[in-house]
């Protein structure tokens, strides 16, 4: 049986990031310090990733790189001090920074160069301080790093000089990128920076697991790029804080107005809006695909969910975006949205994009859609359908109508009529099909009511000064300088030595099932089983005369009742075709003359006073080998004695050499004497019914058997003809040199 | 409802490579779809499920465990293959010997399979995705002594 759950549909709105409230509102995370001390890279941390592109005046990040080699060196009279830096800038290549974008603090100081793959210029990292009489010593550091190979990852070389005392020397550098790491953007399938959300999530999604490609929505992801492009909704910062990157997709998602949706198994990205086909807000009026009534939902097929009120209270939404000027760093901004006259004092839901968002009038667009979802959503559907024409045609993202009649009046029926959009369809074997809708709020015109407010809401257009004024710390001319740096790509000046340990375990050979069977413990709570010893034939078969007991320390228990049981010879258990040849305490039984074939059984009982007899269930023995003849030797031949058997067929069963059989028939119905019987030649089969049955009715019958004989002797059944082995009964094996 | 019969075909593929096509409506028939020979499995898919990630809304086939299903969905466990199952819908009034040119597509699913679970007679196979719901995976790397040696300390 397989059983589904269905997530409760009251889960939908937060599934879908309709509705996300903040846990905890903090400072703005696109805030840069610009007077800290110089970091250092430390080993494990991620390697950021600097995604950016700026675009007429809009974009690019402030990055503060951290160092992973330095050299420290002083002159020998003046006491100026030299520091180089090697900094990580970001994975990935970036095209060269401009001259005017690189700072220490908030000057544009120093000189640089930038390489990809490689380690800049060829300095060796080392602290060459020296003392200098009647100046202040250099309290550099020690360990200045070793060196790398950088791969995959684009460094700066830094490079400034302080006078003597200059406090300043380990002040962070600080660089302005405008534009970010190289990848091939989805839109015009080039290599070069991008600001598409789409762009650096395929990235992320395509490095960071083996995710196959065949699983990801191209034409869907292309569509949500040209949604974000078309309508300024652009991802400039840096991505440096490990995440797990389904939530980082699920987070970052909203903030551009997508969602992250999974169809067919593939995954992509969907505006939150509908769109237009150059993925402009579509304001126009919504046409749907299909009308569900009563006659396409199945009975206890309509479940509707409110959303809480807690959800819906108007709120003001606090934006925080970073307005980027073109030669400065960046200034934190925060945009109020609300609807006129609601939630003047609150409360205040802050949203935080200032890591990403340098353009207003993004903000202010998810603000409006923040703000506006709460006061139109009202509700979520699951309707139970049966198939129909849209079977093959529904899919995610179409607008559908629902209008069911309610007559819960005599004289008035009312309707439930709304535009929904379809968030998720769940197709059965069973043929029922399961649709999660969302409600899709129209205006009178038939517009969406959210792509309207989202599409008309924009920001003030106001930049505020930065509040800087003087620039004397800047070399002169710098604040302007458009130029690249210098590029110098150097190999590293001593690679890691050795590189980082990697232990390369050996291929394994196929696994392979386990060995020989081991016998599994015995049960102590269920009694052995009694074993029948005393036979002293071939493999304990009983022979004529052989006293047969329950081996010792099989009993069951003391004092054990034995009942013996003589059964044919193809008994695997005591039946109703058994004769009880013994019983009592701890009985033996003699086996007798004629039950050559005949398997022996012993009935164990163990003393029980509240049972009618006296003795408890019973314990059956396994079978014993098949009773034997017994055979008499002689000088060149071999007597076996037969007794009780009246009329019988005998067979040697297929043998591997010649024999020469004597059968003495003296006193037998037929009265012909010993005679002789020579089959096969040596080293040929005897086959079974070649004729070479030999019928006797006597008792008791003699063989003689000289020459060499191996095989079995078996006994006809009475009845029976043909060569089946279910005709034959076992008598016992024959193995005369 | 009465006349709509529904029928599945599952591909297990990596690349353009593929290893395995069974369908489940014609019993013991090996049928031509789409170019394509695929013979008959009386395997069973469900969930066909599109929208919004992260609901836990995986795709799950289940299979009799014969050797060779249980030794196919190993591999391509440990493999780290495909499976799409696609099904498809047609009028049970028109020909049932193979399969009808004009069924149409209702249900379509890929995905990784990223587990196996159940009896000693039947497995279920779940489809999904190999984005792990925890654990960090982004930014993809990390600083290491082959990329920067022994860094700086300061």
């Amino acid at each position: 049986m397989n059983v589904r759950f269905n997530d409760p549909l009251s889960l939908l709105p937060y599934q879908t990031g309709l509705v996300v409230t903040p846990l905890k509102e903090v400072a703005a995370r696109g805030q840069t310090s610009l007077d800290s001390k110089q970091t250092a890279v430390v080993l494990g941390e991620p390697i950021p990733i600097v995604f950016c592109r700026r675009l007429n005046n809009v974009g690019g990040v402030f990055v503060s790189p951290s160092a992973t080699e330095g050299r420290f060196s002083n002159n020998a009279s003046t006491n100026e001090l030299t520091v180089r830096l090697q900094l990580v800038l970001s994975e990935g290549n970036l095209p060269q920074l401009q001259i005017r974008d690189v700072f220490q603090r908030a000057c544009r100081v120093g000189t640089w160069k930038q390489s990809y793959d490689s380690r800049t210029e060829s300095w060796l990292p080392g602290n060459l301080i020296t003392s200098v009489a009647g100046k202040k010593f250099w309290n550099c550091p020690v360990y200045c790093g070793t060196g790398g190979t950088y791969d995959n990852i684009t460094t700066l070389s830094y490079l400034n000089t302080h006078a003597d005392g200059d406090e300043t020397w380990d002040k962070q550098v600080h660089c302005f990128v405008r534009q970010g790491m190289e990848v091939t953007r989805i839109l015009d399938d080039t290599l070069g920076p991008s600001n598409n959300i789409v762009d650096l999530s395929l990235y992320l999604i395509r490095q960071s697991s083996r995710f196959p490609e065949a699983m990801l929505d191209l034409d869907a992801m292309e569509s949500a790029a040209l949604f974000t492009n078309a309508n300024g909704f652009f991802y400039n910062g840096l991505f440096n804080e490990s995440n797990n990157l389904e939530d980082w997709l699920q987070s970052i998602s909203r903030n551009f107005l997508l969602r992250v949706s999974d169809k067919n198994g593939k995954k992509a990205f969907k505006p939150r809006l509908p769109v237009n086909s150059n993925g402009t807000i579509k304001t126009t009026a919504i046409s749907w695909v299909f009308t569900f009534t009563e006659d396409h939902i199945l009975p206890d097929g309509f479940d509707i969910e409110y959303i809480s009120l807690a959800e819906r209270k108007p709120i003001c939404a606090q934006m925080i975006w970073r307005q980027q000027p073109d030669d400065d760093i960046g200034i934190i901004r925060v945009m109020q949205v609300r609807f006129s006259g609601e939630a003047a004092n609150g409360p205040f839901e802050q949203i935080d994009l200032s890591q990403f968002c340098t353009s207003e009038n993004h903000a202010v667009k998810v603000g409006a859609y923040e703000v506006a979802r709460r006061k139109y959503v009202t509700h979520s559907l699951r309707l139970r359908i049966k198939p129909d024409a849209f079977n093959s045609t529904l899919t995610l993202g179409d607008i559908v109508r629902v209008q069911l009649r309610r007559e819960t009046e005599v004289d008035e029926v009312s309707l439930h009529d709304f535009l929904y959009e379809v968030e998720r369809i769940n197709k059965t074997i069973s043929g029922i099909i399961e649709l999660d809708l969302i409600h899709f709020p129209i205006n009178a015109s038939g517009q969406s009511i959210l792509a309207v407010l989202v599409n008309n809401a924009s920001g003030t257009g106001v930049l505020l000064p930065t509040g800087r004024e003087n620039f004397e710390c800047d070399i002169p001319d710098r604040q302007e300088d458009p130029n690249p740096l210098p590029t110098d790509p150097q190999p590293p000046p001593n690679p890691p030595n050795p590189p980082d340990g990697e232990e390369e375990l050996p291929d394994e050979e196929e696994p392979a099932p386990p060995g020989p069977n081991v016998p599994n413990p015995s049960d102590p709570v269920e009694p052995n089983l009694p074993e029948i010893c005393g036979g002293t034939g071939p493999g304990g078969a009983p022979l004529p005369g052989d006293e047969l007991e329950v081996c010792s320390g099989s009993e069951v228990c003391e004092g054990m009742y034995n009942e013996w049981w003589l059964c044919p010879s193809d008994s695997t258990e005591i039946n109703p075709s058994c004769t009880k040849v013994s019983e009592g305490e701890a009985a033996k039984y003699i086996n007798a003359n004629n039950n050559a074939g005949k398997r022996v059984f012993v009935r164990g009982r163990c003393p029980d006073p509240a049972s009618p007899d006296g003795y408890g269930p019973p314990n059956d023995s396994e079978p014993s080998p098949p009773a034997a003849p017994t055979i008499t030797e002689s000088p060149g031949e071999y007597r076996i004695t037969l007794t009780g058997n009246s009329t019988a067929s005998f067979y040697l069963e297929e043998g591997y050499n010649w024999f020469t059989l004597f059968v003495d028939t003296e006193g037998c119905a037929d009265g012909q004497g010993r005679r002789a019987f020579t089959h096969g030649s040596p080293g040929g089969p005897i086959t079974r019914d070649g004729g070479a049955g030999l019928q006797f009715s006597c008792s008791p019958l003699h063989f003689l058997a000289s020459g060499q004989i191996f095989g079995s002797l078996i006994k006809r059944r009475p009845g029976t003809t043909g060569p089946g082995d279910d005709n034959f009964d076992f008598v016992r094996e024959l193995e005369f040199p | 409802m009465a006349n709509r019969g529904q029928s599945q075909y599952l591909r297990l593929f990596e690349g353009a490579t593929t290893y395995k096509r069974w369908q489940n409506y014609y019993v013991n028939q090996t049928v031509t779809w789409e170019t394509a020979s695929w013979e008959y499995f009386p395997f069973t898919a469900d969930g066909f499920v599109g929208g919004s990630s992260g609901s836990g809304s995986d795709a799950s086939i289940v299979i009799p465990a014969t050797t060779d299903a249980v030794e196919l969905f190993e591999q391509a466990l440990s493999d780290n293959w495909l499976c799409q199952v696609e099904m498809y819908e047609f009028s049970t009034k028109s020909t049932q010997v193979q399969p009808q040119a004009s069924q149409l597509l209702i249900g379509s699913i890929i995905g990784e399979i990223v587990n196996i679970g159940g009896s000693f007679t039947v497995l279920t196979i779940t489809l999904g995705s190999s984005l792990a719901p925890v654990g960090a995976q982004t930014p993809p790397r990390k600083y290491t002594n082959y990329l920067v040696g022994a860094p700086i300390r300061l």
